[in-house]
């Protein structure tokens, strides 16, 4: 196969593209969509990081603003908010369906609450409209329409026939038509991808930042080369271009609205969520009843108080050198902890097991492996939730300790609530800073997806296009 | 009238030799059917929940009163007496309001796996932080519903293309086109007929599915009245023939098959993607949900407040507010702090002030809501299904009505405890028998939005038809 021969195949098919006004205007409509997508993404962080900015602002502000009790404090609490990841500009991912708000509270272990969705009546049933929903979507059927009529309109033309008794290969021109379409794929994107980058650019960007970027444009890219050679595959195994188009569109429909819902339903129901019902009850009868041999809450409490009575070689609480009205309620907080951690976790474990196994079923359509990969290198999957979850809550549960801990060794009396702190001492805890994961915790959360990525690219270059070359063999 | 005998005649020999139209018909048919029973199994697990919870209220309850029955032991005693105080009633048997499915939710699910649908009442109205939102995996919840609505509003226009893109090109190549030009003066005779023959043909399966769907859904979700089925069939009936009448125009066009697919992709794309998409991209960039920090803030500060108040004064709000317990009013224990008067007014107190910021959060995402429907009201795609949501009894006002109804009936729970509360009256077990039950009123048909949708489908049809009726006299044929 001469290289020339090869680029010149693909200049051609650049050129003959672009001379269609169909596909320019196509075209137009995906650059201008991700543009405006882009633009609305883009306000939307900005206006949700002003908004929680805010927010906390106040909270703090009321926080150190305070003079009270450490145990009224600790009901008084404060609130933590979820930072837009910056990604999320261009793939909003389970932005709108997750909380954003987490309450710092004695007693109660909350989760994050606020999630858009329930707050909207009319939700985008195929997406929110994002670059992510334009290159999982749109940018896949712009393929198939430029694919779908590649071979076809050389056989009615003749060309194809030509091109055989020229003595050219059949796979110099698969190749040439694949090469052709997706350098025109590129031509589009590239331009685009580039100039997304500078917003976060401007905003201070960092290497795990760009990475993430970078291997976001890099899934995208892959799967338009799958798409590509699927929708040329198609166009040399279908002769009438009109069946190529059904077949194309349907393949389109089927990958991208039909099989991920029916997926997640297998999922669903192979494992099943327990109800909010079920759940809550689960932690306060465990709370009351106690986990295992525990004891209820009552004989939990008896124990404690022997056990610290022995500890200070003491008969009564007010004997005690500490408060223990402090330190019952941090054994209380640390109990409650126990049994939030036990039944969460259980469902935490169930919700990742549900997206493994949603990601290797994402081997009948990359579709879904795309999807879960671009938004877990955005920021903007249920892993990097749970990291905020588990930052928000490991702080709320250091931050009740502290000031139980100051009541308990405060040297104020049992029982007695006019002890209080001022200012001074709630200005001097510690604040909540998010860490957020790293880039590779991303790529180990996602290895599923990848892998899918990684079978289907081989399934394409090893099987499609050979099965595609023999086809046009056949031909000759 | 004879050549309406022959084209119908015609069309139904292809239909009965080009599996295609079959094929396409029949997986119409399965995917329906299909999506019955996946969202039905949503409903189904649902069920399972609203059960489940008031069989476990009814667990509580027999226990609860299981602790009256030992009156000899000193223990039994307390138990008994401790059972009937009204702080552990109102403790231990929190009375549950229950949205109940409507029997034609699993045709469009809506929010069913989003919005809370429970609430367990206690006697005073709760304003903290934890809500009953249903455990559900969030990716589950963004890869959308599969329900019959997805399938009418979303593919069965894909069907019509599939049905029509390549009328005009066939005649045409076949020839009929220029040969019926020469007898009729007007070629779309035939074209218009075929048309008529496939919307006919299309228009049966779907309201033949729909009444199998439907008779699915009264045997395995309980009746399913006629008027509502009338009302779905009606509407799906307009939304067909508002696609075919989009097909006829886009064919009108006279443009190669291909080009006329591409058009009628095109248009379902800006219709069911693109246009939703923008509108909501729009109102989440200018006009985001807002924080509830204000809300939190605000209950912070007047809980401190009411609070910090004398009991007198709380006590004496609480009796301005509720004269129907001034009788059992008592000042010398009411100014006590921790009172019982004092309690309920400080409850009382903050839920008055409460509601005002709750109003004015509510106002501003009933605008955010206004403005997405507003820009979003000449489209038949999203009107249609919000219409098939509303009818099924899973949009958001369905579920805010339900909270709407649980808050009286928590006003109700706390009327019914409130008097024995104030005459520190320990409950009876009979009592426990009189205890006020929720009983969810289900929303009517919304009869005036229906008909306001299927008429404006209707005439948008009709100017499309007339529209093409122009175009399809216009001599200009394209060649591609």
């Amino acid at each position: 196969m001469g290289r020339s021969q090869l680029i010149v195949f693909i200049q051609k098919e650049v050129l003959s593209a672009f001379r269609d006004r169909t596909v320019i205007a196509l075209a137009a409509v995906c650059f201008a969509l991700m543009l405006f997508a882009s633009y609305a993404g883009w306000q939307r962080f900005q206006s949700d990081q002003q908004i929680r900015h805010a927010a906390s602002e106040r909270f703090e502000h009321e926080w150190e603003d305070q003079e009270a009790n450490p145990h009224s404090a600790a009901h008084f609490g404060t609130y933590l908010f979820k930072e837009p990841s910056v990604l999320g500009v261009y793939d909003p991912g389970l932005n709108t369906f997750l909380g954003t708000t987490y309450r710092v509270e004695a007693h109660v272990q909350h989760e994050l609450n606020q999630a858009e969705i329930g707050e909207t009546d009319i939700n985008p049933r195929l997406g929110e409209l994002s670059v992510a929903f334009v290159c999982q979507l749109l940018i896949p059927l712009l393929i198939f329409l430029l694919t779908f009529q590649s071979f076809s309109k050389e056989r009615q033309s003749g060309t194809l026939r030509l091109l055989w008794v020229q003595g050219v290969p059949p796979i110099t021109v698969l190749l040439g038509k694949i090469g052709g379409i997706y350098t025109i794929v590129l031509l589009i994107l590239l331009p685009i991808f580039a100039l997304l980058a500078f917003p976060f650019a401007l905003e201070g960007t960092s290497l795990d930042l760009s990475l993430r970027y970078a291997a976001i444009a890099g899934v995208y890219l892959v799967y338009f080369f799958i798409i590509t050679c699927i929708g040329v595959a198609l166009s040399v195994w279908i002769s009438n271009p009109r069946a190529a188009l059904v077949c194309s569109m349907g393949i389109w429909l089927f990958w991208s609205v039909l099989m991920p819902r029916a997926l997640v339903r297998l999922v669903d129901a192979e494992i099943p969520l327990p109800s909010r019902y079920e759940f809550d009850r689960n932690i306060s009868r465990g709370y009351r009843q106690g986990l295992d041999q525990d004891g209820s809450s009552l004989e939990r409490s008896k124990n404690y108080l022997a056990e610290t009575l022995e500890k200070y070689g003491v008969d009564s609480v007010s004997q005690l050198p500490v408060n223990f009205d402090g330190l019952s309620m941090q054994y209380g907080e640390d109990y409650n902890t126990k049994v939030y951690e036990h039944y969460a976790g259980d469902v935490e474990s169930m919700l990742i097991l549900q997206n493994d196994k949603l990601e290797l079923l994402s081997l009948l359509d990359p579709f879904v492996a795309v999807k879960q990969l671009s938004m877990g290198f955005a920021g903007t999957d249920y892993h990097h939730h749970l990291a905020f979850h588990k930052q928000a809550k490991s702080y709320r549960d250091g931050f009740i300790r502290v000031l139980n801990m100051d009541l308990a060794y405060s040297g104020s009396e049992y029982l007695s609530y006019d002890y209080k702190v001022g200012s001074e001492f709630f200005a001097s805890m510690e604040d909540f800073e998010f860490l957020p994961p790293l880039f590779k915790e991303a790529v180990g959360w996602h290895k599923g997806a990848l892998a899918v990525l990684i079978i289907w690219t081989g399934l394409v270059a090893g099987v499609v296009i050979p099965l595609t070359v023999r086809h046009l063999n056949k031909e000759l | 009238m004879n050549l309406l005998k022959v084209v119908f005649g015609m069309e139904a020999r292809q239909l009965l030799r080009q599996y295609w139209i079959l094929g396409c018909l029949t997986g119409l048919i399965a995917l329906s059917v299909l999506a019955l029973l996946w969202a039905g199994g949503s409903v189904d697990k649902r069920r399972e929940q609203e059960k489940s919870i008031l069989n476990s209220y009814q667990e509580d309850l027999h226990y609860v009163l299981s602790l009256f029955g030992d009156t000899l032991s000193e223990k039994g005693r307390a138990d008994a007496k401790l059972a009937g105080m009204v702080a552990m009633v109102n403790y231990r048997l929190p009375q549950p309001a229950v949205k109940e499915q409507l029997s034609l939710a699993p045709l469009s699910i809506g929010l069913t796996d989003v919005q809370p649908w429970y609430k367990m009442v206690k006697n005073t109205k709760s304003f903290d932080d934890r809500i009953e939102v249903p455990v559900s995996n969030p990716s589950i919840l963004a890869s959308g519903n599969y329900d019959y609505s997805l399938v009418l509003v979303y593919l069965l226009p894909l069907l019509v293309f599939a049905f029509s893109f390549s009328l005009y090109a066939a005649e045409k190549e076949s020839g009929t086109l220029s040969l019926l030009t020469i007898q009729q003066g007007n070629a779309f005779h035939v074209i218009r007929m075929r048309l008529l023959f496939r919307f006919l043909l299309l228009l049966l399966t779907s309201l033949l599915t729909t009444a199998l769907l439907f008779l699915l859904l009264s045997t395995g979700y309980g009746s399913v009245d006629f008027g509502s089925m009338l009302w779905w069939s009606g509407l799906t009936a307009v939304y067909l023939m508002f696609w075919f009448a989009v097909s006829y125009f886009i064919l009108c066009l006279k443009k190669s098959a291909v080009i006329t697919a591409l058009i009628q992709i095109s248009v379902w794309l800006f219709l069911a993607v693109i246009l939703p998409g923008v509108v909501i991209s729009y109102a989440q960039a200018h006009f985001p949900v807002p924080l509830k920090d204000g809300i939190s803030s605000y209950r912070r500060a007047q809980a401190e407040d009411i609070w910090s108040m004398h009991p007198a004064v709380v006590s004496d709000s609480f009796n301005i507010n509720n004269p129907e317990y001034v009788l059992t009013a008592d000042p010398a224990i009411d100014t006590l702090p921790l009172s019982d008067r004092y309690i309920a007014g400080y409850y009382d107190l903050l839920e008055r002030r409460m509601l005002r910021v709750i109003d004015s959060y509510q106002q501003e995402i009933d605008r955010r809501n206004t403005l997405i429907a507003r820009l979003l009201s000449l489209n038949p795609v999203t009107q249609t299904e919000q219409l098939f949501t509303k009818i099924s009894g899973n949009d958001l006002a369905a579920y805010r009505d339900f909270f709407e109804q649980a808050d009286r009936f928590q006003k109700e729970w706390q009327g019914f405890l409130y008097p024995y509360h104030f005459r520190n009256e320990h409950l009876k077990p009979s009592d426990f028998y009189k205890f006020p039950v929720f009983d969810y009123r289900k929303p009517g048909l919304p009869y005036p939005k229906i008909l306001k949708v299927m008429l404006s489908l209707l005439l948008s049809s009709l100017v499309l038809v007339a529209l093409a009726e122009r175009f399809s006299r216009c001599p200009h044929e394209s060649t591609r």
